[in-house]
């Protein structure tokens, strides 16, 4: 292998590591010096100004500002590439890296770039490249390639990084994972020493489960907060900070440059499959900086995925079929159980995987009797115990979408069924108020996936069951207007959105979906109104633009001037909002060249790293509520109703 | 004697210290007018590596690197404007040395600005191509005059595309795998002046390359795309007819989609008053709505779609290109086939307008040719601006 190993300098990382108290010292990276400043070719070039993302071979980038008080920061960047991904006829491969940094301008103010060549990638866990930037204070895009030079193979990932200003409280952060069999090849030795931390090294997407013990790196400037206590916020793709949990700091060691580093574990909270950030902060609410945002990734349990004709596939689908139906209500009745203890996707799983087998092995008429059995132990349960009926509506709601994906049409169709036929049971038979404002949120759930798969008519019937139980529920109040929106009923979307907004006078959404109703019912002026506050005032960004987008588009037809100064007054909050961009061009169009027009529009092309669309938000669902306590009271009701029902049919 | 000796010793000295970075612009050569991607070689002599060499084009950073070789390829255009190139690093001890190339323009001599109207022409009799006709095959009417056909090709005239592609989540699975096959099909049979950008769409942007002439850019665009979000053909149509108007060439949109719009912020009415101006054609290579997909949405009911749609086909037609509708999703690589090869077999009639009123008006055109049982299609006219 081309490059230079250092054992010494692992080994000594190793003990410094058990000093500190992290897992027990087993063998590290083998770490492969490298040499910067390689130019990088023609088309790679191309490739990385083009700021794409993909490619047939999966790398994984980490950037990790460190924190400085100069007045440039030092950038450690680790491409980690996936083995897996490279072509299999590839045995010896011969990779070339590169990384630029690009400001929001497209212009590039950093490069470089490493080749790394291995003899072999046999009994090799994994691969690294660790270089160093500098960067002056500011918002980048890293924009990262890995290409093998052989096969072709090329890797692009691009990340957002921002480099803070001199600041002596900062911290950087990033989760480890062992390191024995891995190789990695550093263009920088001091890379190393502040990446990995012996036998452990840096993880650019390390997988992890719920209730693992994870550790982390922590860089900060010596002295700073040496006694201050941190906490791990969990966050979702959105920034939704999901759970805080105590973090276990051991005491730092210098690591030159003014920095020490500490290791860091932490229980992980329990989590369903997905990718998360994880940030260091100060714990105990106390103001102070968070580190970025690592990355990682919960796997995905056994949940037997479903084939594009509607079957569950030959891993999921191991069921049995029933010989008799009356066995085949009690298949139903049997996963009853995991529905009380709060495991909704087992007992999921399974309903699926019983109705599948039984849609295709009988014929129609079995199916409509297992349909009735089914339904006859729905409704002797609502006769029984209403209150457990919530928990059977997230037991049936996810199946809509699960059918609706796979196009199992007439399993789509009777899930809708079902739960219309639990709203109906829930809006006549809860009498508790603490009941009724439970179902009335797992029927916004419910009424928000029937809207999504399209069900408009029957979205609008269960949200209209969930506001006979609690009238001011704001999600079942957004979906239902949204669902009178859909069928061209704007005077019945009106009418429930002054509803609303008469009881939330600040939900943003409400007064948004409301203006553009009333603009429909021939309201305008009430309507501008109401989204010239919102523009300016609007906390949500996509609330934000969508109003100066319809301000404008009233305004146009008569009074252009000022359509254009709507516009402008949006892209000064929301500078290069892509909607916004798109009507200010094709408002300028006839006055301006088409070279003029192509600039202005340039930074559309960049719109995927903004997120979703405002109108694809605002022509989704409203957000359904996390019904932990729906969730709860209701299978508490229904381990009651099994109790009580244990010996009859 | 001395004095000699020490006054050569510091000219040395200075000279060598003056000369400790020497940057020079080795591609391209001076006086060149330089317009599209351009390769910038520069040769730097060094007594010890240097600090950094960086390129400036037109004033703005086009990349540093830190080791030779000094090669980088920028993207200057499609204006014959003058260009400033400049290379410069510093040396070890961080002084400064740089080496400018200044490119010529192109001058136009003539005041006077008439300018070539090229119109595409496709001809077919049952759908097979006719590609044996001559000029004097071809009449022209420009609002009913009779017009002089001037320039007449056939074949090989480079074209710039956009492929404009839907990746929303109505593609997921296999039409997706579709539409990507299909795609590569078009990248695989560009000729080497042909340019192409990738533009891959849903509620907004998701990936776009730059107008290139490197297939395997844009193949690289293809690799790992998902489909996820909403549907906005309104929107990305208007964005690429824009990008192609600031292009020169015979201008292509491949739009595969199934056409129903649920995002965009622009109405389809907007997108054909740009339309209008352009000389761009656009194909819609048409996917059947799936199954069960809802016809409205919180912006569009019914009724409003189905106006849309209608005034997509319009946009369409009117500009000499074609509606494709696929049955299947496999048939996109064959249907893309078909549009290169129609694209490859186009007539080319360029005529000076009798009346140039530079007024903005619409000219209606017409082009029939003498033999009967013939389809001709191109674009139905043009804005006088």
């Amino acid at each position: 292998m081309k490059g230079r190993s250092v054992p010494v300098l692992v080994a000594a990382l190793g003990l410094a590591l058990q000093a500190l108290g992290g897992p027990a010292a087993e063998s590290g990276p083998e770490v492969m010096r490298l040499e910067a400043g390689r130019a990088v070719s023609v088309s790679s070039a191309a490739l990385l100004m083009s700021g794409m993302s993909g490619g047939g071979l999966a790398v994984w980038p980490l950037a990790v500002a460190l924190p400085s008080l100069g007045a440039e920061g030092r950038i450690l960047v680790l491409l980690e590439v996936d083995l897996t991904s490279l072509p299999a006829a590839v045995e010896a491969p011969q990779l070339e890296a590169a990384v630029y940094a690009l400001t929001a301008s497209g212009e590039v103010v950093a490069t470089t770039a490493v080749e790394f060549d291995l003899d072999s990638v046999a009994a090799v866990a994994g691969l690294q490249i660790a270089v160093g930037l500098t960067l002056p204070p500011g918002s980048y895009t890293l924009q990262t390639m890995v290409r093998e030079r052989v096969s072709g193979a090329i890797g692009l990932a691009g990340r957002m990084l921002e480099v803070p200003s001199a600041d002596p409280a900062g911290l950087a952060a990033w989760l480890l994972q062992p390191g024995a069999s891995w190789i990695v090849g550093v263009a920088d030795p001091a890379v190393v020493e502040e990446l990995h931390a012996g036998p452990q090294i840096a993880a650019a997407r390390p997988v992890l489960r719920s209730g693992d013990v994870a550790f982390a790196r922590l860089l900060r400037l010596a002295g700073v907060g040496d006694r201050q206590r941190l906490e791990a916020r969990i966050v979702s793709s959105d920034g939704t900070v999901l759970a805080s949990v105590p973090a276990t700091i051991a005491p730092g060691e210098p690591v030159g440059n003014g920095l020490q580093a500490h290791s860091v574990s932490l229980v992980v909270p329990d989590l369903p499959p997905g990718t998360y950030g994880l940030r260091l902060a100060p714990a105990g609410g106390v103001s102070g900086r968070e580190s970025a945002e690592a990355t990682f990734v919960v796997p995905v349990g056994s949940t037997g995925g479903m084939t594009a004709e509607g079957g569950p596939d030959t891993e999921g689908a191991r069921v049995a079929l029933p010989r008799s139906l009356r066995r085949v209500a009690a298949g139903y009745r049997d996963l009853l159980p995991s529905v009380a203890a709060g495991d909704l996707a087992a007992a999921c799983d399974r309903l699926r995987a019983l109705e599948l087998a039984i849609r295709r092995g009988f014929g129609s008429g079995e199916l409509r009797r297992f349909i009735r059995a089914e339904q006859d132990l729905i409704a002797r349960i609502a006769r029984e115990a209403p209150a457990a009926l919530p928990a059977l509506l997230l037991l049936h709601t996810p199946l809509l979408e699960q059918y609706h994906a796979a196009g199992a049409a007439v399993l789509e169709g009777y899930t809708v069924t079902t739960l219309e036929r639990l709203a109906r049971s829930l809006a006549r038979r809860l009498e508790v108020p603490e009941d009724q404002r439970a179902a009335a949120r797992a029927l916004s759930i419910a009424g928000a996936t029937l809207q999504r798969t399209g069900w408009h008519d029957a979205s609008a019937r269960v949200f209209a069951s969930a506001l006979a139980l609690d009238g001011v529920t704001q999600v079942a109040l957004l979906g239902a207007a949204a669902s009178r929106e859909k069928a061209e009923d704007y005077s019945a979307a009106v009418a429930l959105l002054r509803t609303l907004v008469a009881a939330e006078p600040d939900a943003e959404e409400g007064r948004l979906r409301l203006a553009l109703n009333l603009a429909r019912i021939g309201k305008p002026a009430r309507a501008n109104e109401i989204l010239r506050t919102l523009g300016g005032e609007a906390e949500t960004e996509w609330i934000s633009v969508l109003a100066f987008q319809e301000l404008a588009r009233q305004e146009r037809p008569e009074t252009p001037m000022q359509a254009e100064a709507v516009l402008r007054q949006g892209l000064a909050r929301w500078p290069e909002e892509p909607g916004l961009l798109l009507q200010l061009a094709q408002l300028l169009e006839p006055e301006q060249t088409a070279d003029a027009t192509a600039a202005l529009l340039q930074p559309v092309l960049r719109a995927s790293r903004r997120g979703p669309s405002p109108r694809y938000h605002y022509n989704r669902w409203p957000r359904p509520p996390d019904d932990e306590r729906g969730a709860s009271a209701g299978q508490l009701a229904l381990a009651r109703w099994l109790e009580r029902s244990k010996g009859t049919q | 004697m001395k004095l000699a000796i020490r006054l050569a010793l510091a000219l040395w000295l200075a000279t060598a210290a003056a000369v400790a970075l020497e940057i020079r612009i080795m591609v391209p050569p001076a006086g060149e007018v330089l317009l599209g991607e351009v390769e910038v070689v520069a040769e730097v002599i060094a007594e010890r590596p240097p600090r950094f060499i960086e390129l400036i084009v037109d004033g703005q950073s086009a990349g540093r690197l830190d080791r030779g070789p000094y090669r980088w390829i920028v993207d200057l255009g499609d204006r014959t404007a003058p260009h400033s190139l400049e290379v410069r690093g510093e040396d070890a001890e961080g002084r400064p040395s740089s080496s400018v190339l200044e490119s010529p323009g192109v001058r136009v001599d003539s005041e006077i600005e008439v300018e070539l109207v090229p119109l595409y022409v496709t001809v077919t009799r049952d759908g097979a191509a006719i590609e044996t006709l001559e000029r004097g095959d071809f009449t022209l009417l420009d609002d009913g005059r009779r017009e002089k056909i001037v320039t007449f090709e056939r074949g090989d005239v480079p074209l710039t595309a956009v492929l404009l592609l839907d990746v929303s989540e109505s593609m997921q699975g296999r039409q997706l795998d579709g539409a990507l096959a299909g795609v590569r099909a078009f990248i695989d049979g560009m000729q080497s002046l042909d340019q192409a950008m990738l533009l891959l769409f849903s509620d907004q942007v998701q990936r776009a390359t730059p107008f290139t002439g490197f297939p395997e850019l844009l193949r690289a665009g293809l690799e790992g795309v998902t489909a996820e979000g909403g549907t906005a053909v309104n929107d990305h149509l208007y964005l690429a007819l824009e990008l192609l108007a600031a292009r020169r060439g015979r201008r292509v949109i491949v739009l595969l989609s199934d056409g129903l719009d649920s995002a965009s912020v622009l109405a389809m009415k907007d997108v054909l008053s740009t339309g209008r101006r352009g000389s761009t054609l656009i194909y819609w290579l048409r996917l059947p709505l799936t199954a069960g997909q809802s016809f409205s949405s919180a912006w569009r009911g019914a009724s409003e779609h189905r106006r849309e749609m209608a005034d997509l086909e319009r946009a369409v037609r009117r500009s000499g290109g074609q509606i494709v509708t696929l049955g299947r999703i496999d048939e996109a690589l064959v249907a893309f086939e078909r549009i290169l090869a129609e694209l490859r077999g186009q007539y080319v009639l360029g005529y000076y307008p009798t009346v140039d009123r530079d007024d903005g008006s619409w000219h209606r055109v017409r082009v029939r040719v003498a033999q009967p049982g013939l389809e001709v299609r191109y674009r139905d006219g043009y804005v006088d601006d």
